[in-house]
Parts: C-alpha cells; sequence; structure tokens
C-alpha cells in the first residue's frame, strides 16, 4: 500500500509513476501509448518490490526517482525536480487559500470588512468564503494585469472585486413613479400597480429587496414625498367614500370627486364634512402604519447575500402639496418615534432631506416646520441627512421635476449630468463601478522618485516635488479610467437574463432590448475615486489642507481628478466622474498595506486607518463651521458624490437652533451634502439613548449598543461591526463644538 | 483678573451656536461639580486685551453671528463682578442684536437682594438670561435642557418690562434698575 499526502492509503499503481516523469520530462499531455524510456520500467520494479516490504510514502517515492534519474538520465532528473518542486507551489497556495476559506467558514477572523454583515451567521460565512473566491478568480482570470498590479500595489484600487467576475454593476436609484403606477414582474408573478398609501409603501421594501438582488451597492428613491402624492390621494378618496356612506348617509358620490383628486380640495369639505374629517384622520393612520410597516421592513428582511440588509436611502423634503407634506411628516416622525419595543434608531434606511430656497430654508417657506422636524430627527437619530438641492453643481436641472432634484445614495454616490441625453435625471441610473486612488502611495512614490534624482533638484523643492507627483497622478487617473473601461465593458457583456427584474422592468432607465444592456450602462457613472488628501499632504508637504499652504496644493491636485474626467467624459461619451470614495474597509486595508512597505511615519501612518477623499483628518481640533470652510472649497471638485460631516454633542437635542444655523451654513457653502454625527449610544434595557459609553445614566444597565455612522450610512453597534481600522478611526473623532480652549 | 477658558462654538450654553466664557474662581463649591479646576480665584490664565480681542472676534468667527454665555467658576462672585461686568459691556456695546446669558450658582432671591452693587445691576441690565442655582448632586438630571439638576432654573429677561421670566412655572421677578446716578 501506498500512504497518500493526507495519510489515506491507497492500492500501488506503478502508472502514476510513468506519469510522472513522462509530464516532467517531454510531454505535459503525456497519452500512454507513447514509448517510454527503458529506465522508467526499472524504476517502476524497484518501487514495487520496495512496496512489498512496507508501505511506503509518496514523499519517499519521489526522492527514490530522484535518485534513479539522477543516476540513468541526469536532464530528465533536473526537470522531474522542478515540477516536483512546482506541484508542491501549487499545493502549498492551495492550502494558503483553503486556510483562508476556513477562517472565512468558521468566522475564526472576522474583519468586518462591510459594517453591514454578520460575518458570524451562517449567511455571512458562506456569503465571505464566496467572496473570497470570487475575488481570486476575478483578480486571475478577468482584470487585464495593469488593473492587477495597481490593485495589489496599493496604488489604484478595485471596489467589490467579488462581484467583478460575474458583471454586476454597483447602485441605482429606483424609478419608483413608474414602478408603483404600472405594476411590476418578478420571476413566479407579477405585481398590480397600487392602490393605496399601505400598499404603495409595502411595495417600496419589496422593491428595494428586489433591486438590490440585481447589484452589489445601494439603492435609493429620489423624491419618495412626491413618489406617494397620488397614493395618498387615492386612500383617502376610498376614506371618504366609507365616510361619505356610513357618516353622510349617502349611498354614492354624486360628485366629481375621484382617486385622484387633491385631498385639499375644498369641495371634499364642503360635499361632506363629517366624512372629510374622518377621511383625514383615517388617511394619517394608514400613512403612519404604512411608514413604520417600511422601516421595520428594511430593517428586518435580511434578503442580500450574507444576510445582509439592502443598503436602502430615500430622499424627501421638497413636496409641498398637501399630501406630500403628510408624507415627510409621517417619514420624520417614524424616524423619531424609533422601531422595536425600545424605539431604536433604525439603521435603514438612510433619509436624506433635500434642502431647497424658498421650499424650506427658512421661515415662511411652506416646508420650514419640515425642516425643523427633521433637525429634531437628526439630533436623535443621526437620520436625515441633508442634500442641497441648490448645489451648483446640480446644474440644468428641472425646477418642476423632482426626478432631477439633487438626490443620493445614503453613502454620497450621486448621479450627475448625463452625457448621453438623460440630463439631470436621478431615476433609474447609478453607479456602474469605481476604482479608487490611494493618494498616499502615489505621494511615496514622488518622494522616492525625487531622491533618486541624480541632480538632487526635487529634494527638498516642494514645488519640483509636487511636479514629479503631479506627473504620478496624471498617470494613475489614465490607468484608473482604462480599468474603469475594461471592468464596464466586461458589465456591458452581461446577458440580461442575468439581472432579469432590473431590465425586464426598467428599473434601469433607456434600456432597449435591441440593442442590449450597454444601451442602459451607459447612463450611469464610472467613477475615479481618491482616499488619504490629508496624508499625501503631509507625505508631501509636512502639512494638510487645513492651512492654507496645504489646501493650495489639494485645490490643484482636485483641479487635475476634474479635467481629466471632464475630457475623458467627452472623448468616451462615459460618464466618468470624480468620487470622494466612502472607503469603509479600504481606509484600513490601504493603511496596513502601506505601513508593511513604508513604515510609521509620523502624521502619515501612525495611525490606523487614511483619511477619507478630502476629509478633515478626524483629529484635527476645528470648530463646525471652520471644517465647513475648508471642505466647501474641495467639494466643488466633486461630481459623483461627496460628503461633508460635523460632530456634535448628544445635548444638541435641546439646541435645534444650534443645528440650523450649522446645516444652514453648510448650504449657503455650497456643500451637496452634508451629515451631522451624535453619538448615539442606546441602553438596550430601558431605551434611553445619549452619550454614555457602557453604562446607561438612566437606569445603570450595562446592555448598550453604541451606534455610530460609517460612510454615511449608520450600523449596529460599532464595537463589534467596525473594522479595526474605522473603530480606532471612531474614537479619535474630535467633536467640533464643546472643546474649552484653556 | 484671570480666567478658565473659552469654547467658541459652543451648542450647550445658549440657544443657537455661542461663544463660552469660563471666569476662574468660585465660592459656592457644589459637590458633584463639573469643573472644580475652576474654584481657584488664582488658577486658570492670566485676562488680557488679547483674551478681551479673541472674544469679540469669537463671536463673529466665520462671519456667523453667535450669541454670548458666561460661566465659570461664578461669574457673580465678588471677585468676578468687576471682569464678568467688563466683558458683557463689550460684547454688548459691539453686538446690540445677540443673546447674552449668564450661568450662575446663586438663586434669583440672592441675587436680587444683592442687587447693591453696580457692577452685578450693570450685568442683570446688558444680558437676556440667567441660569441659577447651585448644582445638587442628588438632583441631577442629564435630559434637562441648560441645567444639570432640577432645582436650576433659566430665566429670561423681558428687557420692555425689565421683568426675569421662568418659561417653565411662568414666575416672574422684577429686575433691578439702574440708579438716578449711573
Amino acid at each position: 500500500m501506498i500512504t497518500k499526502r493526507d495519510g489515506r492509503k491507497v492500492e500501488f499503481d506503478g502508472n502514476k509513476i510513468r506519469v510522472a516523469i513522462a509530464r516532467a520530462y517531454w510531454d505535459p499531455d503525456y497519452a500512454p501509448e507513447k514509448p517510454f524510456p527503458p529506465y522508467v520500467e526499472d524504476i517502476v520494479t524497484y518501487m514495487e518490490e520496495e512496496n512489498e516490504a512496507y508501505d511506503i510514502s509518496v514523499e519517499e517515492i519521489q526522492d527514490k526517482v530522484e535518485e534513479f534519474l539522477m543516476k540513468y538520465d541526469p536532464k530528465t532528473a533536473r526537470k522531474y525536480v522542478r515540477y516536483r518542486y512546482r506541484k508542491e507551489v501549487i499545493r502549498e497556495q492551495r492550502d494558503d487559500f483553503y486556510l483562508r476559506l476556513k477562517d472565512k467558514i468558521e468566522a475564526t477572523n472576522v474583519q468586518n470588512q462591510n459594517a453591514n454583515v454578520d460575518e458570524y451567521s451562517f449567511g455571512g460565512r458562506k456569503g465571505e468564503t464566496d467572496s473570497a473566491i470570487m475575488k481570486e478568480y476575478a483578480l486571475n482570470y478577468c482584470v487585464s494585469d495593469m488593473a492587477r498590479e495597481n490593485h495589489e500595489g496599493n496604488m489604484i484600487y478595485i471596489h467589490d472585486l467579488d462581484a467583478y467576475a460575474v458583471g454586476m454593476h454597483n447602485c441605482l436609484t429606483i424609478p419608483f413613479d413608474d414602478l408603483l403606477a404600472k405594476g411590476f414582474n418578478t420571476r413566479q408573478t407579477d405585481v398590480r400597480p397600487a392602490r393605496s398609501i399601505n400598499t404603495a409603501f409595502q411595495l417600496i421594501a419589496v422593491i428595494f429587496q428586489l433591486q438590490s438582488l440585481q447589484q452589489f451597492g445601494g439603492v435609493s428613491a429620489s423624491h419618495l414625498d412626491w413618489t406617494m402624492v397620488p397614493y395618498v390621494r387615492m386612500s383617502f378618496y376610498k376614506h371618504f367614500c366609507d365616510g361619505n356612506k356610513w357618516l353622510e348617509g349617502r349611498d354614492e358620490c354624486d360628485y366629481e370627486f375621484g382617486p385622484d383628486s387633491p385631498i385639499d380640495w375644498k369641495d371634499y369639505k364642503i360635499y361632506g364634512p363629517k366624512a372629510y374629517d374622518y377621511a383625514m384622520e383615517m388617511t394619517e393612520r394608514e400613512l403612519r402604519q404604512a411608514v413604520e410597516g417600511m422601516y421595520h421592513n428594511l430593517n428586518t428582511l435580511q434578503s442580500r447575500s450574507g444576510n445582509q440588509l439592502p443598503f436602502t436611502s430615500i430622499n424627501y423634503g421638497t413636496c409641498t402639496l398637501a399630501e406630500g407634506r403628510m408624507v415627510t411628516k409621517a417619514l420624520l416622525e417614524g424616524s423619531i418615534k424609533g422601531v422595536g419595543k425600545l424605539h431604536r434608531t433604525p439603521i435603514f434606511p438612510c433619509g436624506i432631506f433635500q434642502m431647497m430656497k424658498g421650499v424650506n430654508r427658512e421661515p415662511g417657506d411652506p416646508n420650514y416646520d419640515l425642516y425643523r422636524l427633521a433637525l429634531q430627527s437628526t439630533a436623535r437619530r443621526l437620520y436625515p441627512n441633508y442634500a442641497n438641492v441648490d448645489w451648483s453643481g446640480n446644474q440644468g436641472y428641472d425646477r418642476n421635476d423632482p426626478r432631477t432634484f439633487f438626490s443620493t445614495m445614503g453613502c454620497r454616490t450621486a448621479n450627475g449630468m448625463d452625457v448621453n441625453g438623460l440630463g439631470q435625471l436621478k431615476d433609474g441610473r447609478g453607479n456602474i463601478c469605481p476604482v479608487t486612488i490611494i493618494l498616499p502611495t502615489l505621494a511615496m512614490m514622488a518622494k522616492n522618485a525625487a531622491k533618486a534624482d541624480p541632480h538632487g533638484h526635487a529634494d527638498g523643492d516642494p514645488d519640483a516635488l509636487f511636479e514629479i507627483f503631479m506627473a504620478i497622478l496624471d498617470t494613475k487617473i489614465e490607468q484608473a479610467r482604462d480599468m474603469l473601461i475594461e471592468r464596464f465593458e466586461y458589465i456591458c457583456k452581461q446577458d440580461p437574463r442575468s439581472a432579469q427584474f432590473m431590465y425586464e422592468n426598467h428599473t434601469m432607465a433607456g434600456y432597449v432590448p435591441e440593442e442590449g444592456i450597454r444601451s442602459a450602462l451607459k447612463h450611469g457613472t464610472i467613477v475615479i475615486g481618491q482616499l488619504g488628501m490629508a496624508e499625501t499632504l503631509e507625505i508631501l508637504f509636512g502639512t494638510n489642507q487645513c492651512h492654507e499652504e496645504g489646501m493650495k496644493y489639494a485645490k490643484r491636485i482636485e483641479q487635475l481628478f476634474k479635467e481629466r474626467c471632464a475630457e475623458y467624459k467627452q472623448q468616451y461619451k462615459l460618464n466618468f466622474g470624480v468620487y470622494y470614495t466612502p472607503a469603509e474597509n479600504l481606509c484600513y486595508t490601504a493603511m496596513k498595506k502601506f505601513r508593511s512597505k513604508y513604515g510609521v511615519i509620523p502624521n502619515v501612518s501612525d495611525h490606523e486607518y487614511f483619511t477619507n477623499s478630502i476629509h478633515v483628518p478626524v483629529w484635527e481640533k476645528v470648530g463646525p463651521l471652520d471644517k465647513i470652510d475648508i471642505e466647501s472649497q474641495l467639494t466643488g471638485y466633486s461630481s459623483a458624490g461627496c460628503i461633508t460631516y460635523v460632530e456634535l454633542e448628544t445635548g444638541i437635542i435641546n439646541n435645534l437652533d444650534a443645528m440650523e444655523q450649522i446645516v444652514n451654513y453648510a448650504m449657503d457653502h455650497d456643500i451637496p451634502y452634508f451629515a451631522i454625527n451624535v453619538p448615539n449610544d442606546t441602553c438596550l434595557s430601558c431605551g434611553y439613548t445619549g452619550e454614555f459609553n457602557d453604562t446607561c445614566p438612566i437606569c445603570g444597565s450595562t446592555n448598550i449598543q453604541q451606534l455610530r455612522r460609517v460612510t454615511g450610512y449608520l450600523t449596529g453597534n460599532y464595537k463589534t461591526a467596525f473594522n479595526w481600522g474605522k473603530q480606532k478611526e471612531t474614537e479619535q473623532r474630535v467633536k467640533h463644538t464643546g472643546r474649552m480652549e484653556t | 483678573m484671570r480666567y478658565a477658558g473659552i469654547i467658541y462654538d459652543d451648542t450647550a450654553a445658549a440657544p443657537g451656536l455661542c461663544l463660552s466664557f469660563y471666569v476662574q474662581g468660585c465660592d459656592i463649591h457644589c459637590p458633584g461639580c463639573h469643573n472644580p479646576c475652576t474654584w481657584n480665584f488664582d488658577g486658570g490664565h492670566e485676562f488680557t486685551a488679547e483674551t478681551l480681542d479673541h472674544i469679540i472676534s469669537g463671536i463673529k468667527k466665520n462671519n456667523i453671528l453667535r450669541n454670548f454665555s458666561v460661566l465659570g467658576g461664578e461669574p457673580l462672585a465678588r471677585p468676578n463682578l468687576f471682569l464678568t461686568a467688563m466683558v458683557i459691556q463689550e460684547v454688548r456695546n459691539t453686538y446690540p442684536g445677540i443673546k447674552i446669558w449668564v450661568w450662575t450658582g446663586h438663586d434669583m432671591d440672592e441675587l436680587m437682594i444683592q442687587n447693591s452693587n453696580p457692577h452685578l445691576r450693570l450685568i442683570l441690565q446688558n444680558i437676556d438670561a440667567l441660569v441659577t442655582g447651585p448644582f445638587k448632586q442628588e438632583l441631577r438630571d442629564i435630559t434637562l435642557p441648560y441645567c444639570g439638576s432640577s432645582n436650576q432654573e433659566v430665566w429670561i429677561l423681558d428687557h420692555e418690562k425689565n421683568i426675569w421670566y421662568n418659561e417653565n412655572d411662568g414666575r416672574t421677578y422684577p429686575n433691578v434698575r439702574a440708579r438716578e446716578d449711573e
């Protein structure tokens, strides 16, 4: 018997030795009918005899074969040794790979790459394992050598590599107006159009689920208050007819009302005052329940791979019709009320309140009251965030079409002007794929190049060093472009049946079946992201963008990004954009790689994470308005999405005026997307919410959930759901208010 | 003259953003005090003309007008009265429209009796709100706006009628009046 590597015993088979030698020597595709050199049979016979004496191991056989070959045929022996080595490397790689898979399968080394995934759950373990295989596959078989080199060299990062090989795209703003009005098809059935506000909100959750399975990123609603107007009317009319029958005593509604009549039509009140009051109350009640249902659905249906909730976002706040106002109010009140027994902060959907001049910005504006309500919700629940409809970057939108108002994905990704004819339309468009340039790596390359310069010109001369850096950056932006085109074309090659719900129901706009899926994908964005502006400036100039000198360079860097993306957009007729990447996991993994290569550099790699895009580093002690002053000088360069945060104290709930000042300041400074971070520690015993770390100040319980924001979204307890880098970043966040300058 | 510190963008000491000025030195010493380091009248930093400039320019930093709040320490302790009055008057003269808040460990009865002091009278006429009362540990309630314990009170000055008004329970106090000779 032979003892195999894994310990199993099998019958001796001399042919295996013949094949191994044959493959080593002359023919990788050896076929048995070919003749062998005569000594091969000697080896086989010898081994056969040895094997009768005792159970010989595979390694021993190979050693013997090697010895024989050395004696009879040294040339083949060398080849055989190499062959044996190659096999061993492959075996080791495979072992290594399987060991990594084992980590995922058994959840022994949980990294929390994505705070939304429970890596301990069955689904999470399966999903993570799957993801590891898909990433390996994509790097080996899908991407170009240039792309792979950039990715592995920590220069240009390919996001969501695990979705690359199957050709999924990233995210989508769903055209809910159409889907609710026309109904839609699924694999098993079709769904009729919504006929009430209750149904409409249920379908919102259903459609979010369905679409999020067709892609790897988030899903959003761009103007949910407007979207819901017809369904509020339908519900109201239904309730009015009931009231008319039972309270007014009329069997029929013999007036020109219909399910599309505005609820504030004065004739309603005159025709049936009791029925009107009844209908109003019932509609509000139905709406409240519908909203509550949606919040619960979006926090419970873990329908995505790896037991994830879909990343859902809802934009609202600009509709001044009675129905739209009612919806915004219900959404905000639902958010304030919270979910579950303890009324906890809903993690999803990410609420985004759309700020618009003349609509909700100032006292006297028709929706100013809703803005105040939004602030109250933000103070308590961190949501909503604030999108700036008047943002200069959204020029060309149609004031009469809320589908073109500035809206975003919760994380920050936004649809800009479409180069393929859809203008500023948001619905049915999304990001197709992103890459991120890891700026600090390029800065180190520039610095090393300057040092190596034989004339020594650049070493010590900041402007010369900057020129070198910009040349490297320009090359990398161009390579990022090629990497995006490479992936975009790969995605375009997919069969529409891969995402049947999306293409059949036209959730992605512009799809013409005869032209293929490119007809839809071309309206999406392909974006060049960036990471670590602050650290980059520290490497190059020992300063960052919080200081005038650093800001000067930061602007020139962003200008290059902007110009190149604008050129590519026209040249390739694809929606290239400058993206201030969320980099939830990348901020940490890129730093780890960076540090292993360049070591610990003060202010650069002496912390666990790179600072996001152009953000002011979390440890900088700046006031909230100072932070806005700094970041607003750079947000204008980004066309594909960015976010600006300010960290406040929980006590802010008693000071909405201060919040309003800060949000207004951000809007006035043309910040496109603004969010306020307030520590949100929830006692899981009594439900009290505030900032108190490990012990509830009300009931003394130590069962605490610490919610914090990551990448625009909230997540569960940051101490268990965030990766190490993000945990550190969170702990180092300096409050922008309430510091005593002593 | 000494002071403890300044918070430039405070959100907890007055409605809206405010600049908070902490005086140094306290004669009350509530058990459980948030900043006992402000008790010693000799502690903190020297108040200079530059400090006043920081306050005046800080209030309208970023071209946004903030409110102004004086805390401590005890701003109305006798050794602090001159500084408190002077800073408040400077701020009031520069920014007539903003709200000025003062936080004291004394309660209304004490303050209105003590009003023979001209600096205190000047302060009480130039401000818009008072947070009064000592901090009492046993009455601590972290959910109260502007107060640390439930015995503390917020008073808003009605300038026209010159009376202090408690928005919680509607009680009023007549404010001190300027003397003829002031």
